[in-house]
């Protein structure tokens, strides 16, 4: 097991090494899709092949996945050339999604190798000077094309010589296509000109799987592998097909491909797990291929999440969500050492979580990353930590339209934390300013009839926070002297009704109340840490307790609070950090994101040395070994991610979990997921949508969806049709009904068309036909199809989805 | 003495007198004339603006003011200084400059004018900071100064279609606006705005070398699909660009098709020729290709064309991935052109599906020719015209070397005048077409309108079931009787609608049928009768019909008899044209049908003695078929009985006769039936030849024109700089009055140009400078005509790949070279490289990109492809075709600044709140802890009375004074803050019950706090 885990542990370092070189393409999704043990050794082959020739190390069961080594994707972050990948859309989303995504993955192959055999007449010679005597049928292994970009060459500014002359090399992509340039000039005497030019990147002989641009978990579709000759003399070879990430029907078989002519195979793909999937196609020496296809998840993601310290063996009683989908069983386990590790994994995870706290705190990390990594000592990569931040500022803009008071306070500071972006200074601004307008004569800040006392206090220090985060002019900070003072009277003539000691804790952290009252704030709080048995101290949140949003904090957010309140030298605050260490996950931090605000903040207060080196951890279930792994010294900065496939883990389990030496300050989380077969959501009143898939549907050959709605009049709404990979909708008769009026317009896109449907009248229905065409045969799942008022997405509906036979 | 101290005394009295009305101290200490005197300090405020421009000269005017109180911290007093000195630097981007004003600044009302010159220094945000010094001290204010020179800016992005998750790049090209040279180094900021129009990105993003700046935008994986929007702007210049994003698949292979010739014309049979191939170039063998037709023009193509029965649907590719298709003839009836449209999509062996279009030119003549008139409106009679005559092929090919021959089509002896046509197969005629004639123009051939459904069943119910729902099997029996049931429609009369009650016995045949006693009911009810339902339950069925015979000709007789027409015979004549209307075509024309019934009767037959013999004044060419069709239902008419009678209503003696059939065609056909209409004007025809090959001919339709008073006439129009140009002054008939003596040739920006007009020949000469590049215009006395100047140095750029075809992964070599005129020179080159699959998608960028940065005239289009911007860019090479596009341009581009004028303003504020708010905090800050001592301290008895929080404040303020920031204590006056001084807002937040945080410390007797503070002014 030792070796199998070392070899894992190799392969992963260099799966982490092309991921980052690829810029981690293949980005998973929240709650990270991963593929099975097969795809990952099959990962782990082509980064060894593209780093040295060393042999293949195939991870047996339990696996280690490459891609999901991502939270060291903080490395990218760094700038210290490993790492990559990421949870959740992570880094990876930050990547062009195609464009560069994949061109780590090109294998590097010798000039040699490339070389193509003697032709066997004249035309063939040509064909091979035409290529460059390479890439041609050859008798040595082709390369792998995977590298599809649509835009392969970005050049602003080329400027040619006195001569007028220059040239421009630039890689042709693994795409047989026909290549555009475009060239724009202009001289320094303001004279202009443009012209085009094409190439074409191709091969006299090809094979090319024809693959949708997503598939659904559960989805079993005929795809056809196209292979292409284009010379003079037939082709006899052998079509070999592998698919990593699903199951294929057939491993291929013998072809022969006449003169001048093509021919299909047709092999289906059953991909029972969401992720990536990669369908390889080798046509012998001639040409090898890889398409990979986002495989999106079936029904609804249940997680279990639970995390400790590593101070001692941990022993768990887990119940894993019932009623799994096939394959979507699995275990995850991370564990972190210390602040970098964690400021890292944040900065690569958090843009892939959704939510307006999540995003919140996603802007703040972007905003103060540099400064975090820095006084880490690590070296921030400031393009990446900026795209992070656009990306994050894109979503804060969004929630930040039309904002009640609790969104504006939760966003504020975090558009404020970008002081030198005009976009978000402004938005920091307004936000801060509507909160400082939310404060009450009383000092009190927003609050309703009803609201406990404690929440109002809560709600208030978190305003406070926001203001004070504000100081940007004179203006600002009188406004924030303001708020905070009259706050502080506020909390002062209501310290007798702090009970608890998160109310406690928040008020301190605001930074509203000193003298006696912070000192009479801190005593409620010590009196509230409760000790645990690992040593670490949380904070207890009482019954009836909640947070500014009206929802109970969670124990990690309590316990940061406590921290931000008592300060990072308190003797106290070591043992809340540990527990924090224990609490975090890469997919959700420490809960949503207000927790991750707080928690982030702290444990970068109290950590910053790191643990010590060759720390052992394994990971069994009833006994029996897992998976297991070790923080090796040169990745003391970074999370150590294992993960196994973990099917029989519904219900409940004894899950144990040990740290060789035991490490106090070692967090870990250990999380359980699967999805499981969803149904419609509650009904919305006033929404209905059904959608009738026709039986007997047959590839190329129109079929007819019928579509009814019913909302409240004059009701503008739109209609998201999911539809299944390779259905294409048919615009004429859509067209036909934006000219009728029925519909004022229509969007499509891979995997959906959008109605936008005006109001109806009193008690009219909306029914429509929609014409689609599948170009693939096969079982095939669909996502929701949503029913929402046009503008208003917080209020769709989902359905559930069909299932689609195409024949 | 006396008198002295007279003088003493009066003078204490005036100063007395002063004081009460004005505050001394204040004139003597600031030369500030107030009537009451400041409480505290005074302060100073600043404004100044002007109208900047680097070199030229600005003015600035200044202002100073005095603030003060006399009263509350909140409150204040404005009066202008009367002295004061301005002082003026020049700051920012590393420059650091006094400015010196031209002249001493001078007073103008309250404030100081002064002129600057502000210094040359490069593009960028500077600030213009403006010194005031005066009895109040020193003041200052910054005037933000954007000195930008005027800009052109080209923007665009790496592709104009993205994905959500993609990286879309872009770069801006900054460009001099005078001459469109690169701006390096020129500041600007890159914005992005979603679909809403939100803004997610504003980040700046100065131009480098040549003036060219790239950025990048990360899209979100859930970025919005739609058009978004990136812009780069610098100054007063911006430029914006589209793009889209939403989730895509670019197509694996690509549909092209194009007609086998160029147009085709009437009797010729289309041939489309196509051919389907993957993006690697590959053939795509055995691809079904749809095509779905669509017909553009004013020609009414045939109705088959237009629903597509007569025309392919369906194509196969071979081998090598061509199809052919060929399509009938093109009707005799073509008039002019129109353009078949084909949809097209193939769908390979694998099922993936790929959409295109092609078209077919379908054309009358073999040529088309287009005119531009020198006179305005067209030409002019007893006039010598000149008229720019541009000959193509029918599809737009120039006719390069062709003469053209113009002859008058009314006029069988006009010989007609013959000129040959330039490189742009553009002729310059001179003709005198004399007085206008009535042409006529053809009406557009007829095609009948879609046939109207005959028959619709609105209603079919079971009266029987529960729900009222027929089974499906009646329904479908009743399905399959339409089209016998549409047999009926000839007998529609005044009701179109029929409602049939059916009842249905349990083996499924009817058993009972009600229906209207009309022939129309009659009808429907006998072929409701056989209708074949399945065997069930016994069933009461209605079924309802509505017919429309709008599409049926009706028939009527005009009966002459000896010795009359028998009434009986009228009705029976009628009855039995009703059945036979359905024998005339639905096209028919209205008329006489060629033969008439010959009809005879005698007394007590049951039947009229009918047969048929030819009619005079019948319509011509009445097809036969028909004809015998009515004849063979017309062969016996039967008298209709007597009503209540067993007997027939004929007449009691014998009659004979004939009676003339007469069609009158559906309304709705003759209404929309076109007609020949005429046009006052002229119409020649149009012969191109190539030596003695005649290319074609076609008609050239001119309408009457007017002759302006002057015209002017430039030889040549496109010149090269510091050749001369010869000007032709033209008068029209009605031109009075006395010849203009001189001529101007105008460049924008520059400055007017004078030729003398010579008298007698009435012709000026003008060089054309050698520094002028692009357009000019020539006026006399404000008739104007154009002339375009080269450029001297023309710029071509070429890209070339080392190889036209390369395999994946190979390192391609794009060899650019850039030519200045004729020779190589260096150019800033911009490379944009997409798979030309996107094109399938959207629309790529063209080379012609940065065509809209030069500076265009305004301008209508000479001839297809000529227009001023195509001479501009040097694609009109013919010296006609040059003439006829600048008769189209109507007036010069603006003139291009060297440098605008900026305005600028700016003050400073003085906010006695903003600083009163600063230390009141601070104040109420130490007031709080102060209480919460108190509230610890204090004996219990004791309570927080107004006088003890006055107290407190005082005390809260001198603590508060004693700390580092010595002005703590104090308003923004200066003065010590006093609660009654505080605004009603602060001082709120000093009442006791505000400050107090326990309660049983308060008095139970609580006297008002503002009322307190207001009495003891604490």
């Amino acid at each position: 097991m030792k070796t199998t885990t070392v070899l894992a542990l190799v392969g992963t370092a260099l799966a982490i090494g092309l991921l980052v070189f690829a810029g981690a393409g293949r980005s998973l999704a929240k709650g990270g899709y991963a593929p099975s043990s097969t795809e990952s050794s099959a990962y782990y082959d082509r980064g060894m092949k593209m780093e040295e020739p060393m042999a293949a190390a195939p991870a047996p069961q339990p696996i280690m996945d490459s891609a999901l080594a991502g939270p060291s994707g903080g490395l990218g972050l760094i700038g210290s050339g490993k790492g990559g990948g990421g949870y959740g859309t992570g880094i990876g989303s930050l990547r062009e999604k195609s464009d560069e995504g994949k061109m780590g993955k090109r294998m590097v192959m010798k000039k040699e190798a490339m070389k193509k055999p003697a032709p066997a007449d004249g035309k063939d010679q040509e064909e091979a000077e035409a290529f460059g005597g390479e890439g041609g049928m050859g008798a040595a292994p082709a390369a792998t094309r995977a590298w599809f970009p649509e835009t392969f060459l970005f050049r602003p500014l080329v400027v040619t010589g006195a001569d007028g002359l220059a040239k421009v090399e630039v890689k042709v992509p693994d795409r047989l296509t026909t290549w555009h340039v475009l060239a724009l000039a202009h001289s320094r005497e303001g004279a202009q000109a443009g012209t085009t030019a094409d190439f074409l990147g191709t091969l006299p002989a090809y094979v090319d799987p024809v693959v949708p641009p997503f598939l659904i978990a559960g989805d079993e579709v005929r795809l056809p592998v196209q292979i292409v000759n284009t010379t003079n003399v037939a082709l006899s070879s052998k079509l070999e097909l592998t698919a990593i990430g699903g199951t294929l029907s057939s491993p291929g078989s013998a072809v022969k491909v006449p003169a001048e002519g093509n021919d299909v195979q047709y092999v289906t793909l059953k991909v029972p797990r969401p992720g990536i999937t990669a369908l390889k196609a080798t046509l012998g020496t001639t040409d090898a291929v890889e398409r990979e296809i986002a495989v999106k998840p079936a029904g609804k993601l249940v997680t279990l999440t639970t995390g400790g310290t590593l101070a001692a063996p941990r022993s768990l009683e887990l119940e894993g969500p019932n009623a799994p989908l096939e394959g979507s069983e699995k275990v995850r386990l991370l564990v972190f050492p210390g602040a970098l590790s964690l400021v890292k994994s944040e900065l690569s995870a958090s843009p892939g979580r959704g939510g307006v706290a999540e995003d919140a705190y996603t802007l703040l990390l972007s905003g103060r990353a540099a400064g975090l990594l820095t006084s880490l000592g690590a070296t921030p990569d400031m393009p990446t930590i900026r795209d992070i931040g656009v990306l994050a500022g894109q979503r804060a803009i969004r929630h930040a339209r039309s904002p009640d008071v609790p969104t504006a306070a939760l966003l504020a500071e975090s558009a404020l934390a970008h002081g030198d972006n005009p976009v978000m200074a402004r938005l920091g601004e307004r936000l801060a300013a509507q909160v400082a307008r939310a404060q009450r004569p009383d000092g009190t800040c927003q609050g309703q009839t009803g609201w406990s006392l404690q929440r109002l206090l809560v709600t208030t220090a978190e305003c406070v926070r926001a203001v004070r985060a504000s100081q940007g002019s004179s203006a600002a900070k009188a406004r924030a002297n303001g708020v905070t003072i009259k706050a502080g009277a506020a909390f002062q003539r209501n310290l007798a009704r702090v009970e608890d000691g998160y109310t406690a804790a928040a008020i301190l952290a605001s930074g509203a109340a000193d003298g006696a009252l912070a000192d009479a704030l801190k005593k409620k709080v010590l009196a509230a840490l409760e000790p645990r048995p690992d040593g670490s101290k949380v904070l207890r949140v009482e019954s009836g307790v909640v947070r500014a949003d009206g929802v109970a904090p969670s124990s990690m957010e309590a316990t940061a609070t406590a921290v931000l309140a008592l300060g990072a030298t308190a003797t106290e605050s070591a043992d809340l950090g540990t527990a924090l260490l224990g609490g975090y996950s890469p997919y959700y931090g420490w809960g949503d994101g207000r927790a991750n605000l707080l928690a982030l903040r702290a444990v970068v207060e109290l950590f910053k040395s790191p643990v010590p080196a060759n720390v052992r951890i394994v990971l069994e279930r009833d006994g029996r070994e897992v998976v297991a792994g070790a923080l090796d010294a040169s990745k003391l900065q970074e999370v150590l991610s294992l993960e196994a496939l973990a099917e029989g883990s519904a219900g409940m389990h004894t899950w144990a979990l040990k740290s060789e030496p035991a490490v106090p300050g070692l967090g870990f989380s250990l999380t359980l997921q699967a999805h499981v077969p969803w149904s419609d959501e509650a009904p919305s009143p006033g929404l209905e949508l059904r959608v009738a898939v026709p039986e007997g549907l047959e590839v190329g050959k129109a079929a007819e969806v019928k579509l009814t709605v019913a909302a409240p009049a004059n009701l503008a709404t739109v209609v998201k049709l999911a539809l299944p990979a390779g259905v294409q909708a048919d615009r004429p008769p859509l067209d036909a009904l934006v000219s009728q009026g029925r519909i004022t317009r229509f969007e499509t896109e891979d995997g959906a068309l959008k109605l936008y449907l005006p109001g109806q009248g009193p008690g009219a229905t909306f029914e429509a036909v929609v014409r689609v065409i599948p170009t693939l045969a096969g079982t095939l799942h669909a996502d929701a199809t949503t029913l929402m008022p046009d503008g208003k997405p917080q209020l769709a509906r989902a359905f559930k989805p069909a299932v689609w036979k195409v024949k | 003495m006396k008198k002295w101290l007279v003088l003493g005394v009066l003078l204490l009295v005036g100063v007395i007198i002063l004081a009460t009305k004005v505050c001394l101290p204040a004139v003597f200490r600031y030369g500030l004339w107030v009537d009451r005197c400041p409480d505290g300090e005074l302060r100073q405020t600043v404004v100044a603006n002007g109208t900047f421009q680097r070199g030229g000269a600005s003015p600035l005017y200044v202002s100073a003011y005095a603030h003060y109180t006399t009263g509350d911290s909140d409150s204040q007093t404005q009066v202008p200084m009367n002295e004061f000195s301005p002082e003026v630097q020049l700051v920012g981007l590393g420059v650091d400059q006094k400015l010196q004003p031209k002249r001493p600044f001078e007073k103008t009302g309250d404030s100081m004018w002064g002129e600057l010159e502000i210094p040359r220094v490069n593009d960028g945000d500077y600030v213009l900071r403006v010194k005031v010094h005066s009895n109040l001290g020193e003041s200052s204010v910054d005037l933000p100064l954007p000195l930008y020179a005027p800009a052109r800016v080209h923007l665009i992005t790496d592709r104009p279609l993205y994905e959500p998750g993609n990286t879309v790049r872009f770069r801006a090209l900054a460009l001099k606006a005078i001459d469109l040279s690169p701006l390096d180094g020129r500041p600007g900021t890159f914005r992005v705005f979603d679909p809403n129009g939100e803004v997610l990105l504003e980040e700046k993003a100065s131009a480098g070398e040549w003036g060219v700046v790239e950025g990048n935008f990360p899209l979100d994986s859930e970025a919005q699909s739609g058009d978004w929007r990136v812009t780069w702007s610098s100054g007063s210049a911006s430029e914006s660009r589209s793009f889209t994003v939403k989730p895509f698949t670019l197509p694996r292979f690509r549909i092209e098709a194009s007609a086998k010739k160029p147009f085709y014309r009437r009797r010729e049979r289309p041939v489309l020729k196509g051919e389907v191939r993957y993006a690697s170039g590959a053939p795509v063998a055995k691809a079904k290709v749809e095509l779905n037709w669509q017909v553009g023009g004013d020609w009414p193509p045939p109705t088959s064309w237009v629903d597509g029965s007569a025309l392919p649907k369906l194509a196969t590719t071979d081998a090598s991935g061509s199809f052919t298709v060929e399509l009938p003839a093109v009707p005799e009836d073509l008039q002019k052109q129109a353009t078949l449209t084909a949809m097209l999509a193939a769908v390979d062996d694998s099922g993936d599906r790929v959409e295109g279009a092609a078209s077919i030119l379908l054309s009358e003549d073999a040529i088309k020719v287009e005119a531009v008139p020198e006179l305005e409106g067209g030409l002019v009679e007893g006039f010598n015209n000149r008229l720019y005559l541009r000959a193509t092929t029918a599809d737009g090919r120039v006719l390069d070397g062709a003469s053209l021959h113009v002859k008058r089509l009314w006029e069988p002896s006009d010989k007609g005048v013959t000129e040959p046509s330039d490189e742009d197969g553009v002729a310059a005629l001179q003709l005198d077409p004399g007085p206008p004639v009535n042409v006529v123009i053809p009406a557009q051939p007829f095609r009948p309108p879609p046939r109207a459904k005959p028959v619709t069943r609105t209603g079919l119910e079971d009266l029987i079931s529960d729900e009222g729902e027929p089974t499906l099997g009646d329904r479908l029996a009743f399905d399959r009787l339409e089209a016998r049931v549409a047999e009926c429609t000839r007998y529609v009369g005044n009701d179109s609608q029929v409602t049939l009650g059916v009842r249905i016995a349990t083996s499924g045949k009817v058993a009972g049928i009600a229906a209207p006693s009309t022939k129309l009911g009659a009808c429907v009810s006998k072929v409701v009768q056989s209708v074949a339902t399945p065997a069930g339950k016994d069933r009461l069925l209605t079924a309802s019909y509505t017919f429309d015979d709008s599409d049926l000709p009706a028939l009527s007789a005009q009966p002459e008899g000896v010795p009359d027409v028998p009434e009986s015979l009228m009705a029976a004549l009628n009855e039995a044209l009703i059945d036979v209307r359905d024998c005339l075509p639905p096209t028919v024309s209205s008329g006489t049908l060629p033969r008439m019934i010959a009809w005879s009767y005698a007394p007590g037959a049951k039947e009229v003695g009918v047969s048929w013999i030819a009619a005079t004044d019948a319509m011509r060419g009445f097809p036969e078929a028909p004809m015998r069709c009515i004849e063979q239902r017309l062969g016996k008419i039967s008298l209709p009985k007597r009503a209540g009678a067993d007997d027939l209503e004929g007449p009691d003696s014998a009659a004979i006769g004939y009676a003339r059939l007469t069609v009158e065609a559906p309304e709705k056909y003759e209404s929309v039936r076109p007609q020949a209409t005429t046009l006052v004007g002229y119409e020649f025809l149009v012969t191109a030849k190539l030596g003695n090959e005649v290319l074609g001919t076609t008609k050239l339709l001119m309408t009457p024109g007017t002759i302006p008073n002057l015209r002017v006439r430039a030889t040549p129009q496109i010149v090269n700089p510091g050749e001369p140009i010869q000007v032709d002054v033209l008068r029209g008939p009605d031109f009075q009055g006395d010849l203009p003596t001189a001529a101007w040739l105008s460049r924008a920006g520059f400055d007017r140009i004078e030729a003398k007009l010579d008298e007698k020949t009435r012709r000026a000469q003008f060089v054309a400078p050698a520094d002028a590049e692009g357009w000019a215009s020539i006026e006399v006395s404000g008739a104007h005509t154009f002339i375009f100047v080269r450029p001297k140095a023309q710029l071509a750029v070429k890209v070339t790949p080392d190889k036209e075809r390369y395999a994946p992964g190979q390192t391609a070599v794009l060899e650019l070279a850039t030519t200045i005129g004729s020779k190589g020179g260096p150019a800033a080159v911009g490379l944009f490289g997409v798979d030309n699959s996107l094109a399938q998608l959207v629309a790529l960028p063209g080379p012609g990109e940065l065509n809209g940065l030069r500076p265009s005239v305004s301008a209508s289009t000479a001839f297809p492809g000529l227009d001023a911007q195509a001479l501009t860019m040097g694609r009109v090479r013919g010296k006609n075709a040059a003439a006829a596009t600048l008769l189209k341009v109507s007036s010069l581009p603006p003139a291009a600044e060297l440098e605008a004028p900026v305005t600028a303003s700016a003050q400073t504020w003085f906010d006695p709140l903003e600083g009163l708010t600063d230390h009141f905090y601070a104040v109420l800050n130490e007031l709080h802890r102060q209480t919460r001592e108190w509230e610890t301290t204090a004996p219990e008895t004791e309570k927080m009375t107004p006088q003890k929080m006055a107290a407190l404040w005082a005390k809260a303020v001198e603590t508060t004074a004693a700390g580092p920031d010595k002005t703590a204590g104090r308003d923004a006056w200066g003065r010590p803050l006093r609660l009654h001084r505080l605004p009603a807002d602060l001082l709120a937040l000093t009442e006791p019950r505000q400050v107090v945080v326990v309660g049983t410390r308060l008095p139970e007797d609580t006297e008002n706090w503002n009322t307190f503070v207001r009495r003891e002014k604490p």
